[in-house]
């Protein structure tokens, strides 16, 4: 399938009084159409603004440093704040991560709906309320509630309706931040399954962003990993879940209790990320890693590379990894 | 419903526990004003005279503490204040309806007035926060606010007023021209000093504070939910943004409708302007206690029926009050 999403070293952060935060690293992958791409991390290693920074809202002090984001071949960060704006909805749209306070409480829900199709001039404009019910329909709400006020709804239904108004132009590309946080397990899990249902349907692609690995491992195609601002880990969530090749990949996999199976104490990662606004040299896992080698890992940045088939780790365990990042620290030194 | 209901009887109670304290307070002070008509005679007053007036004012002290407060009741609530010592012998309901106007003109108007402009001055500010205007008007309002106003008003007054003669420094129409047209004009020309120095000093607290509402709501999630669905600036802006931020305002602007009545007494009292301020001024140095008891009055009902007009209004504005 066609790439729909490309990610080129993509810097991101957030600068203010002279410090610098740079939430993501260098970060490069590619979003075939229709594909499910889950991105986990600890809180802080930079996710959200991954998501900002993809769909182009990260704003100020938010800062895009380098790199690019090209959707069907075009970079967006190029292109002037007016045709961004007219690609937004249409080609690609953003579940937030406090989807609750996201619906302005002043306006009906039908309004807020009708706004994205309207200022696009879409065909959909042409007969708003059918499409707004038909939207309601697909994420199973009453379309009764287009005339209510966002306060009137429960939590599990703003978050519906959300998802419903990503819906509304049919976008090839629909990024969700963490958009179940505020929500119990039972109604988490049965949006997840809504989103996947109606990715089924209409064939667009998701990155969904959560720090609830469980969440994702069953449910999306492929799974990357971020730690510190890069992507670290890269592979189908299969073979992640089942093969973890990065030691923080492993550490996270043991952190949550299997149903079934003998009682065991689980380890947690000990340590702390490190500061993103200072110059991380080395392997920026070094400080928490348990398998770390002294002289190397604290010395060459390990880059992404593809060890196994569509298995891609940033490691320098690996002895392939370790080669092409050495020869890349080489380069880049002189 | 339920709240319509629940303003309705705060107001209805409040409006009462305020004529009651209208009604103790001045039986509080030393003396009454029986004896300040007394002094104000120098005595030359036969006793018959005296007993007149105290039934006149109200103040009957041969009646209990009890019957003197229902006929106090009965008296405002029919709008009978009783008659002016100061402007003797006007009735108080007479004065207050010939100056009434003269506020609710000039300071209505302008308050109005300044609220739009200010609020308008603000969310184009917040938008462009760090632009030279948003900048330059957070300075200028911070200093227009805390000026005193007397100060602002007598510089105008002697600057505008007295060295350049370009406004007559007093009064609310020329005697002169008096007639139709010439005499709304001359009204229009009286009134431009004291509106321009109420408007410039209260300008700058709606500029700060609709400026500060709309920077907190421009962050929050539902305006870069807005800005993400790709909407034009404009929509954002006035729609989601400034719709949410002005709630706070208008309750603020509810107060200020309701002080109008009395806010104008440093303005009046300063322009010799013939309204409810310099009637009120009169009233307290002539010790005229029948017209500053209704003064009082029709101060703390105005601010009443403001609040509980903006509090109806606040079912149309702001959705999350209709609580069924």
């Amino acid at each position: 399938m066609a790439k729909f999403l490309q990610v080129k070293n993509l810097s991101a952060g957030y600068k203010f009084n002279n410090v610098t935060v740079q939430a993501v690293r260098n970060v490069s992958f590619d979003l075939k159409e229709g594909e499910f791409l889950g991105i986990a991390g600890e809180s802080g290693c930079g996710k959200s603004t991954l998501a900002f920074a993809i769909t182009r809202t990260l704003l100020s002090p938010g800062k895009i440093f380098g790199g690019q984001i090209l959707i069907n071949g075009k970079d967006i960060l190029s292109l002037k704040e007016e045709e961004v704006r007219k690609i937004r909805w249409k080609e690609f749209s953003i579940v937030f991560q406090a989807s609750m306070n996201v619906l302005n409480p002043v306006m009906k829900i039908k309004e807020q709906m009708y706004d994205a199709i309207i200022y696009h001039g879409h065909e959909y404009g042409k007969n708003l309320k059918k499409r707004a019910e038909e939207l309601f329909e697909f994420v199973n709400i009453s379309p009764k509630y287009l005339d209510a006020y966002p306060h009137q709804l429960s939590g599990g239904m703003k978050q519906r309706v959300v998802i419903a108004i990503a819906l509304a132009l049919n976008p090839k590309l629909i990024v969700m931040d963490e958009p179940t946080t505020a929500l119990d397990v039972v109604v988490q899990r049965r949006i997840l399954q809504e989103v996947d249902r109606l990715r089924k349907t209409f064939g667009f692609a998701v990155i969904f962003i959560t720090h609830d690995l469980s969440l994702l491992v069953e449910i999306s195609d492929t799974l990357a990993i971020m730690y510190a601002g890069e992507i670290i880990e890269k592979a189908n969530s299969r073979e992640i879940f089942s093969n973890p090749l990065h030691p923080y990949t492993f550490g996270l996999m043991n952190s949550f209790p299997p149903l079934m199976g003998k009682r065991k104490r689980l380890h947690g990662i000990a340590g702390h990320p490190p500061d993103l606004s200072k110059q991380i040299k080395g392997c920026s896992f070094f400080e928490r890693c348990s398998k770390r080698i002294n002289g190397k890992c604290d010395v060459i940045e390990p880059k992404l590379v593809e060890i196994e088939r569509g298995h891609f780790v940033a490691c320098n365990l690996y002895a392939k990894c370790y080669k092409e990042s050495t020869e890349y620290g080489i380069r880049a030194s002189n | 419903m339920k709240y319509i209901l629940n303003k309705t009887a705060f107001f209805f109670i409040t409006l009462w526990v305020a004529i009651t304290i209208n009604f103790i307070l001045p039986r509080l002070m030393p003396g009454n004003p029986a004896l300040a008509m007394i002094a104000r005679y120098k005595g030359r007053i036969s006793i018959q005279a005296l007993h007149s007036i105290e039934v006149a004012f109200g103040l009957n002290i041969h009646q209990s503490i009890f019957q003197q407060y229902f006929s106090y009741l009965d008296r405002t609530l029919t709008f009978n204040f009783g008659t002016s010592l100061v402007y003797y012998p006007s009735t108080v309901a007479e004065e207050i309806a010939i100056h009434m106007p003269w506020t609710l003109g000039l300071m209505g108007i302008t308050t109005v007035i300044s609220f739009i402009v200010g609020t308008l001055i603000g969310i184009r500010a917040a938008w462009k926060r760090n632009s030279a205007l948003s900048s330059s008007s957070v300075v200028i309002s911070l200093f227009l606010n805390s000026v005193p106003y007397f100060w602002i008003a007598l510089l105008f007054q002697y600057i505008l007023g007295f060295v350049l003669g370009w406004f007559p420094i007093s009064g609310a129409y020329s005697l002169i021209q008096s007639k139709g047209i010439n005499m709304i004009g001359s009204i229009i020309y009286h009134a431009i000093l004291p509106a321009s120095t109420i408007f410039i000093t209260s300008m700058g607290g709606w500029i700060l504070t609709m400026r500060n509402n709309m920077i907190d709501e421009l962050s929050s999630d539902y305006a870069i939910f807005a800005y993400a669905k790709g909407l034009p600036e404009k929509r954002i802006d006035y729609n989601y943004v400034a719709r949410n931020a002005i709630l706070p305002n208008f309750t603020q602007f509810a107060m200020a409708i309701g002080f109008i009545v009395s806010g104008a007494l440093l303005t009046e009292m300063v322009f010799s302007y013939p309204g409810i301020g310099y009637l009120l001024y009169q009233a307290v140095i002539g010790l005229d206690y029948p017209l500053m008891q209704s003064l009082f009055f029709f101060i703390t009902v105005s601010v009443l029926v403001a609040n509980f007009i903006m509090d109806m209004l606040y079912i149309l504005i702001d959705p999350r009050v209709r609580v069924e």
